[in-house]
């Protein structure tokens, strides 16, 4: 099992997008790929085609202490995903009380859902600030932090706050989504992460894109609703390199 | 069987073969009685169809007079197509093709020998073209302690080898044969030829040389010993003038085999020493009266080249001392500089810049040369190991057609006219030593060029002059042949042939002021490249002399070459064979067999004169710069350049009539005389044809060059949505994109693309000028400088902008070059025909009537068959 967390530098940055797009890219290319929500807000179910007045996911059944695999459903093309569930803000409190007391939670849960070695999972951890979120970063093989090409990104992506719990995780990588050529901040970050973080940022830059935008509204992955625009492209490329990433290479942030 | 039941029975088996059709008319039943039921049965089986299909000019219903004649004609086409389709090759070239492999097998063999004790010598230690496997056979042979390198170590026996081949090739060369031997001799060396053709390897390409070298000289010795009659003042004399021009080809032939016998094909050297210690460039870009457009991505691909900024300085030296250009420094951010005077044109514009100026290297890129990125980093490499290297040279790359390529439509198919010297002449003179400075895309190392005293201002082709200088001091040159800067071609015939006599007057020049035969300074081999370089464009006279000389015989009856007409063959056709042989092995993607007849035919006239001058008086004649950037806007005749040609081919008809003339009321001892020289006029018809093709200017469509590059890109639309597409073609101008999906887009759309330069991606503005399917084109509608800098240095300053050009150009075969060529010539006088006989004349009528009663009457092709085998 390859676990691989994404969190986002700041609020906004399209973290749900990203795991929602990599998980339909990684799927087509004949991958066994697992969406775990991790997310309070529980959007990445609304990549997948969940009804929305489906309350149900992963929280939900821990507060009921109920296997995870009761939360599963497997949505548009196929694709296995857990949504996160809706909480009352009590029972979020609840969860990150109680998730804070077993730091070998999601470790756990995982383990009892039985997935095969080969498979990838792929967990949206927005900013990775809950407990919960803390854990999968700390456990997890590689973890993406996308970035925005404005300055909140590059500020928080040169400070240690990236990772606010806990210690670094195995391998980090960048991955700057949402850049526009045409705008000369986006052309200027983009050369300073570049400069910063040699190593660290991934090849590939997603552009922005209404594509995304409209591919969403109308219920369709973006792969299917416009497969020539070039952010399908752009998640192609980043998942051909994330197939050929193997958890053996580690770069340490 | 009685009589009449035969004859049913035999029309019955010739009707039934027939179509079912109830009626027939008279052609029908002409064609099913003449054409027998054997062959009728015969091409049904070949092509499956029926006979109607096989006669399709035959009328069903209506009989023509014609018609016997006419399908008679059919049934030869068809059993000419039917030997095609039995046997599509050639069956000679089969029994031959089972003889060569395995002689050139045992041919290998021997070689692989004979030539690694040759490759022992220092000569041929140079990087090798030879094939891996024959590679690898020459190390083993030269760890080996074989027995012939012991031996060929040993003086006398290298020696002796010399002298015994020496004195061989003197036999070959001067031996008199009658005209069966002669005929033997011929044709074993051209057994041989062919027989080791198909051996790739440099020492197969010197085998083959030598064996045109023994051809060329046995023809010379003939025609100098036994061709010249002394007895008759006026063959004396035509023959004294013609020879006079064939020992100058012959020369220059030789010559050229030794400038060109092993092409360096020198890498590219890495840059040894640390970043903070490479050395100061200055970037000269000298202008006079481009227009401004021309110079500014100039300036941009050259500020986008990658070297330690602190350390790149541009200059742009402007002899036209134009505000627009002043201001347009400033805004770039270079430096510009201009000077009270505009002595010296080109070179004193460099001189002038020189001591105000630093950098210890100098590059110099004419205006229209924009440089790729790369540009530095791949030639200061030889510098850094090369402490006496003086000049590196890169080709000069066009991106544009010139008058050559357009009128002719041979643009990226057929290797240009300049294409040979930067190709293969440049290779060539590397290995010797004497790469020239060829006046842009070249770096100088400033100390040369300050020890020569600057760029030479004694005559107007500056830049070889300077070069020779630079050698005969006792510094070096390179050339590395990776096109890494793209120009524009000149763009009307008048100009080309302008900038050519300007070449031409230079070099003779230098051959009168600076004779690179006489002086100080220069290794032999130093002397015969510059030497050749010079005498290539002494070629003038002797072409128009080629043009001419059969109408020696033909009108004035003066026996030129004083021998029987199969004498003449045996020597000629051999020597010319051979040379063909050769020159298409060595210059096969550089100069395709039998264009420079074409090249060299339109210059001939123009270059005659500026030479001979410049032979007798070289101060006269002046720098006269090459005009660029600029529009043919309409189509034209170019009348002034083309008289001479007129001329020349006005003579050759005449001499075609006289030569009928000839033939019919001549004596009959003549005839293969008339023949032979029939033949020569011909061709010169011909390729003076293709000199009248060149001067039919088409019109040039627009002023910025579409140039195909396929690029990635992104088409960001006004709404948001960014679109995958890759480029077609760019421009100063605009850009064709092709898309994965069909686009609606108004035309005056706003709309942006993006394309990369290594990581960095920029983009561009631009509003759509038509969109088809899945066909964008653009307009840019830049709204910064930048973006224009931007834009060259995406496209034209990448690094491997140009180096997959050459890529769709064809082989050369020398056969189908020939056919080209002479195709080429003929297409000539159709289209002064097309342009000069008026559409509605009576002229024209009657032309077309002809076209179309031939038509009527010749074969058709049947159409595509299916084949069933008998």
């Amino acid at each position: 099992m390859i676990l691989i967390a994404l969190i986002g530098a700041h609020g906004g940055v399209g973290v749900t997008t990203v795991t929602a797009q990599l998980v339909t890219v990684l799927n087509q290319r004949g991958l066994r790929v697992l969406a775990v929500d991790l997310s309070p807000s529980n959007d990445l179910r609304l990549h997948f085609g969940m009804a929305l007045e489906d309350r149900s996911g992963l929280a939900l059944q821990f507060l009921q202490q109920a296997p995870w695999a009761e939360a599963a459903y497997r949505g548009m093309e196929g694709i296995d995903f857990v949504p996160f569930g809706s909480l009352t803000l009590d029972q979020l409190v609840a969860m990150d009380g109680a998730t804070q007391k077993d730091p070998q939670w999601f470790l756990g849960q995982l383990k009892r859902l039985d997935i095969s070695e080969q498979s990838w999972v792929l967990c949206d951890c927005s900013q990775g600030i809950y407990p919960f979120q803390a854990q999968v970063v700390q456990a997890a093989d590689m973890v993406i932090v996308v970035l925005n090409s404005d300055t909140q990104s590059f500020v928080k992506a040169r400070t240690t706050q990236l990772f606010p719990l806990g210690d670094q995780p195995a391998a980090s990588y960048l991955l700057l989504n949402q850049f526009d050529a045409a705008r000369e901040l986006d052309r200027d970050i983009l050369s300073l992460v570049r400069l910063a973080f040699p190593t660290q940022l991934i090849p590939t830059i997603i552009h922005r894109d209404e594509h995304v935008r409209e591919a969403l509204a109308s219920k369709r992955s973006l792969l299917a609703y416009a497969s020539s625009s070039q952010s399908a492209l752009d998640f192609a490329h980043l998942g051909a390199w994330l197939t050929d990433w193997t958890p053996g290479q580690r770069e340490v942030a | 069987m009685d009589i009449l039941n035969r004859c049913q029975l035999w029309l019955h088996d010739r009707v039934h073969l027939w179509a079912p059709e109830p009626s027939r008319s008279l052609g029908e039943w002409l064609l099913i009685l003449l054409v027998p039921a054997q062959s009728r049965v015969f091409f049904r089986r070949l092509w499956g169809i029926g006979l109607p299909t096989l006669f399709p000019q035959i009328s069903r219903n209506k009989f023509h007079l014609a018609d016997p004649l006419r399908i008679l004609l059919q049934i030869l086409w068809l059993l000419l197509l039917l030997f095609r389709v039995n046997h599509p090759p050639a069956s000679f070239k089969m029994v031959f093709k089972k003889f060569q492999q395995p002689m050139a097998r045992i041919l290998r063999r021997w070689l692989s020998i004979l030539l690694p004790t040759m490759a022992r010598h220092r000569f041929f230690s140079q990087p090798t073209r030879a094939t891996h496997a024959l590679r690898q056979e020459l190390a083993r042979f030269l760890e080996s302690d074989n027995v012939f390198q012991r031996w060929w170590n040993h003086r006398l026996v290298r020696v002796s080898g010399y002298l015994l081949a020496t004195w061989m090739s003197f036999l070959c060369i001067s031996t008199p044969f009658d005209t069966l031997s002669q005929l033997i001799f011929v044709m074993v060396l051209l057994l041989i030829a062919l027989l080791i053709r198909p051996i790739p390897g440099a020492p197969v390409t010197l085998l083959l040389t030598v064996l045109s070298a023994v051809a060329s000289t046995r023809y010379m010795w003939w025609r100098i010993s036994s061709t010249l009659n002394w007895d008759e003042s006026v063959d004396l004399i035509w023959g004294m003038i013609l020879m006079g021009a064939e020992l100058y080809t012959y020369i220059f032939l030789i010559l050229s085999y030794l400038q060109t016998s092993w092409p360096l094909k020198r890498p590219a050297a890495p840059i040894s020493i640390e970043l903070s210690e490479w050395p100061t460039v200055d970037v000269f870009i000298p202008t006079y009266n481009e227009p401004l457009s021309v110079v500014q991505s100039t300036v941009y691909a050259a500020k986008g080249m990658d070297w330690p900024q602190d350390r790149l300085n541009i200059y742009l030296l402007d002899d036209g001392r134009r505000d627009q250009f002043r201001e347009f420094a400033e805004s770039a951010g270079i430096n510009y500089l201009i000077r009270p005077d505009n002595r010296h044109a080109k070179a004193g514009n460099i001189n002038h810049a020189l001591p105000l100026t630093h950098g210890q290297f100098i590059a110099i890129f004419d205006c229209d040369h924009m440089p790729t990125r790369s540009f530095l980093q791949v030639n200061m490499g030889w510098f850094m190991r090369d402490p006496k290297l003086g000049l590196v040279q890169t080709p000069h790359h066009f991106y544009s057609a010139d008058p050559f390529e357009r009128n002719l439509g041979i643009f990226g198919k057929i290797p240009n006219e300049g294409a040979l010297f930067y190709g293969l002449i440049q290779d060539g003179n590397d290995l010797w030593g004497s790469a020239f400075f060829c006046g842009s895309c070249a770096i100088l190392r400033r100390e040369a060029l300050e020890a020569v005293g600057g760029v030479a201002v004694e005559t107007v082709t500056e830049d070889a002059h300077t070069s020779l200088k630079i050698h005969r001091l006792g510094y070096t040159s390179a050339y590395i042949n990776i096109p890494q800067a793209a120009g524009l071609a000149t763009e009307s015939l008048s100009a080309h042939i302008g900038q050519r006599i300007r070449w031409a007057r230079g070099m003779a020049q230098i051959f009168r002021l600076d004779n690179p035969f006489l002086g100080k300074g220069l290794s032999w081999a130093q002397r015969i490249c510059y030497g050749n370089a010079m005498l290539s464009f002494f070629s003038g006279i002797p072409r128009i002399l080629f043009l001419s000389s059969p109408l020696a015989f033909l009108l004035f009856h003066a026996y030129v070459i004083y021998a029987p007409a199969i004498s003449v063959v045996l020597y000629v056709i051999p020597h010319m064979i051979h040379a063909t042989l050769i020159n298409s092995r060595t210059q096969s993607r550089y100069r395709h067999s039998f264009w420079a007849e074409v090249y060299e035919t339109v210059l001939s006239w123009y270059i005659a004169r500026p030479t001979a001058v410049a032979l007798i008086n070289p101060g006269k004649g002046k720098f006269n710069v090459t005009a660029k950037g600029g529009l043919v806007e309409q189509e034209y005749f170019d009348w002034t350049i083309s008289t001479p040609f007129i001329v020349l081919i006005l003579m050759n008809l005449s001499g075609l009539v006289a030569a009928g003339l000839r033939i019919a009321w001549g004596p009959q001892d003549e005839i293969p005389t008339v023949i032979i020289n029939l033949f020569w006029t011909l061709y010169n018809c011909l390729i003076l044809g293709g000199s009248l093709a060149i001067a039919s200017e088409t019109r040039q469509m627009r002023r910025s060059h579409r140039v195909s590059l396929t690029l990635p890109a992104v088409l960001q639309l006004e709404d948001g949505k960014s679109l995958h597409c890759m480029t077609e073609d760019v421009s100063e101008g605009g850009v064709a994109l092709q898309l994965g999906v069909p686009v609606t887009l108004a035309a005056n759309q706003k709309l942006r693309v993006s394309l990369w330069r290594g990581d960095e991606e920029f983009s561009f503005s631009g509003t759509v000028v038509s969109a088809h399917n899945k066909r964008l084109r653009v307009q840019w509608a830049f709204k910064t400088s930048a973006e224009a800098a931007q834009l060259v240095q995406c496209t034209f300053g990448r690094a491997d902008a140009w180096v997959s050009w050459e890529k769709n150009m064809q082989h050369d075969k020398p056969l189908a070059s020939l056919g080209e060529v002479l195709r080429m010539g003929g297409n000539g006088y159709r289209r002064v025909f097309d342009r000069f006989v008026p559409e509605q004349g009576r002229v024209r009528q009657l032309w077309r009537r002809t076209r179309s009663q031939a038509d009527w009457l010749l074969p058709q092709t049947p159409p595509p068959f299916k084949w069933i085998s008998p």
